[in-house]
């Protein structure tokens, strides 16, 4: 699995380097454990792919760590080879943000933040009202909490509905190198009702271990991340590295110095 | 309740007793009357939820609830559905071409009592503006009826405007068709709604032809240009001008004629009081429409 976390993390720059288009890099390295964890060792899946019934579901709130989910899904035999150095070509189902209606393996288009958390809570009910015991795992960013609509999410599952749901946030901001953040998040999310779980973001075993615990009722969790996780250079510059394209000299260092 | 809504209001309780996949959404507005449904509340589980006064979150709650396979039905006023939660409708309904169905009060200026923050004169023209959404706006409980239950269970998100006014005569109106009332030979009119009434009484003896719209997206074109007859166009419509034009330049391309809206105007109505006493000062009555229609075609 180490081995597959920096080969997933190098695929991701060789696809901006060679698409030729900039991407989110740094918000993208810091949520592949995240995601590994949950495609691999926590997600039930039912049926053909990944949206069969009573298959659980994810959505990505922070939309712009498309290319972090595309890789994913890749992996898990969802999207040709090929077709990731589309990405953002004109005509490509792989943009600069996921869309329901091209890639497959994704239920909700996100992008403009704050839009993924209501969502999954009346997914969740949803599956309640059915029957169906699918838990929805939704991905947010720790900058995306300063959103209005993602704390009257947050109230309106815990007083008014049902279902299954464990909200992620990938708590990566560094306020010292400018990040976005929300403070005293484990407090706030504890005072609007919901179990509040903590673990460190970049172990796939505390991850596994954590988001197992958070398959019934209304959980969050709060995985501690690093922005750029896995290059010194992202990691000590985060937002400068937050949405560039990536040259033929930049990848060389890069991937050479990529470790987990 | 006002008749249409109370009409809204039993058909859908028909419905939520009669298929599990339809939810009922309010949003904590206390002008909106929930009591209606005490009686099968119960029954129907977790069905129909008051969400609170948080629409933005509301309306993602109805598109997570579609994408899980229920069919929302989201009842609050107008400008608390368009306006305060306009980008939810844009990406979580438009873009995501989910189905959903939101049935507003209040649209125009009927409760301008409570002033500009409680009115929506601008929802018709806003939501134009949204790909994929269905709006309808019918004249009468029955043409309500018949358009509600054509389109609660389609694909698409589709907006009904409520309204209080009424006309007295209704239509066997169809999704996306507009009705043709009376062909004439020196101005076309088209009414909107409730508004048809107005149209009516003014033009009734007139030698013009009158189309009349329920369905405004998908716009009939084909009967606008089909029908169009004269060089004249009024549009009466009960909301801000400027609504439909995108839809008539592209049904009539290549014509020439002169165009009226009889509407309101892009302002803020904070003077209060009753909506009616807004129709003389804005020329929403049949004579002042007749007058400029009979001027227009002399």
């Amino acid at each position: 699995m180490t081995k597959r976390l920096v080969e997933q993390r190098n695929l991701i720059l060789e696809i901006v380097l060679r698409s030729g288009w900039a991407g989110h890099l740094s918000s993208n390295m810091s949520i592949i454990e995240i995601l590994n964890a949950l495609y691999f060792e926590v997600m039930h899946f039912e049926g053909k792919g990944l949206s069969g019934r009573g298959s659980d579901r994810f959505v990505l709130g922070k939309g712009h760590a498309a290319l972090a989910l595309y890789t994913t899904l890749f992996y898990k035999g969802q999207i040709k080879h090929e077709d990731l150095y589309l990405y953002n070509s004109r005509g490509s189902s792989l943009g600069g943000h996921p869309c329901r209606h091209k890639v497959p393996g994704v239920d909700v288009s996100t992008g403009s933040l704050g839009h993924a958390l209501p969502i999954a809570v009346g997914m969740a009910h949803s599956y309640y009202l059915q029957g169906i015991k699918s838990t929805v795992f939704t991905l947010l960013g720790d900058g995306e909490m300063n959103e209005g609509a993602v704390w009257e999410a947050l109230l309106i599952a815990e007083q008014k509905l049902q279902g299954n749901l464990c909200a992620i946030v990938d708590c990566n901001a560094d306020v010292t190198k400018g990040s976005n953040y929300t403070p005293a998040l484990a407090n706030k999310l504890t005072a609007f009702g919901w179990t509040v779980h903590e673990c460190d973001g970049h172990d796939i075993n505390a991850l596994t271990k954590t988001l197992k615990k958070c398959k019934e009722g209304f959980n969050a969790v709060l995985a501690n991340t690093v922005k750029g996780k896995g290059y010194p250079a992202m990691e000590k510059e985060p937002e400068i590295w937050h949405y560039r394209a990536v040259s033929s000299d930049d990848y060389i260092a890069l991937s050479r110095e990529c470790s987990i | 309740m006002n008749y249409m809504q109370r009409r809204f209001a039993s058909i859908t309780a028909k419905h939520l007793e009669g298929d599990s996949r339809l939810c009922l959404l309010f949003a904590g507005s206390g002008i909106v009357d929930q009591s209606y449904f005490d009686d099968i509340s119960k029954e129907c589980n977790g069905r129909i939820v008051d969400l609170g006064i948080s629409e933005q979150a509301a309306i993602g709650v109805a598109a997570g609830l579609a994408v899980g396979g229920s069919i929302p039905v989201f009842h609050t006023q107008s400008p608390f559905i368009v306006e305060r939660a306009y980008e939810q409708l844009k990406l979580d309904f438009g873009y995501q071409c989910l189905p959903g169905n939101f049935v507003g009060l209040g649209g125009s200026i009927e409760f301008t009592l409570l002033g500009p923050t409680h009115n929506c004169p601008a929802d018709v023209g806003a939501l134009k503006l949204i790909p994929n959404f269905e709006i309808i706006v019918p004249g009468t409980e029955d043409e309500f009826e018949r358009l509600f239950e054509a389109r609660l269970f389609s694909d698409y998100p589709t907006y009904y405007r409520l309204s209080r006014d009424l006309n007295s005569v209704s239509f066997d109106v169809e999704f996306g068709k507009a009705e043709i009332v009376k062909r004439g030979n020196h101005a076309t009119i088209i009414a909107v709604g409730p508004m048809l009434q107005m149209v009516i009484e003014a033009c009734e003896d007139l030698d013009v032809t009158i189309l009349y719209y329920t369905t405004l997206a998908p716009f009939d074109s084909a009967t606008l240009r089909d029908e169009f007859t004269g060089e004249r166009l009024f549009v009466v419509e009960p909301f801000y001008c400027g609504a439909l034009l995108a839809d008539i330049a592209s049904s009539l391309e290549g014509k020439v004629y002169e165009i009226s809206e009889v509407a309101l105007p892009i302002k803020f109505f904070d003077q209060y009081g009753l909506a009616t006493e807004w129709n003389e000062p804005l020329g929403l009555t049949s004579q002042a429409l007749r007058d400029k229609v009979v001027e227009s075609i002399l």
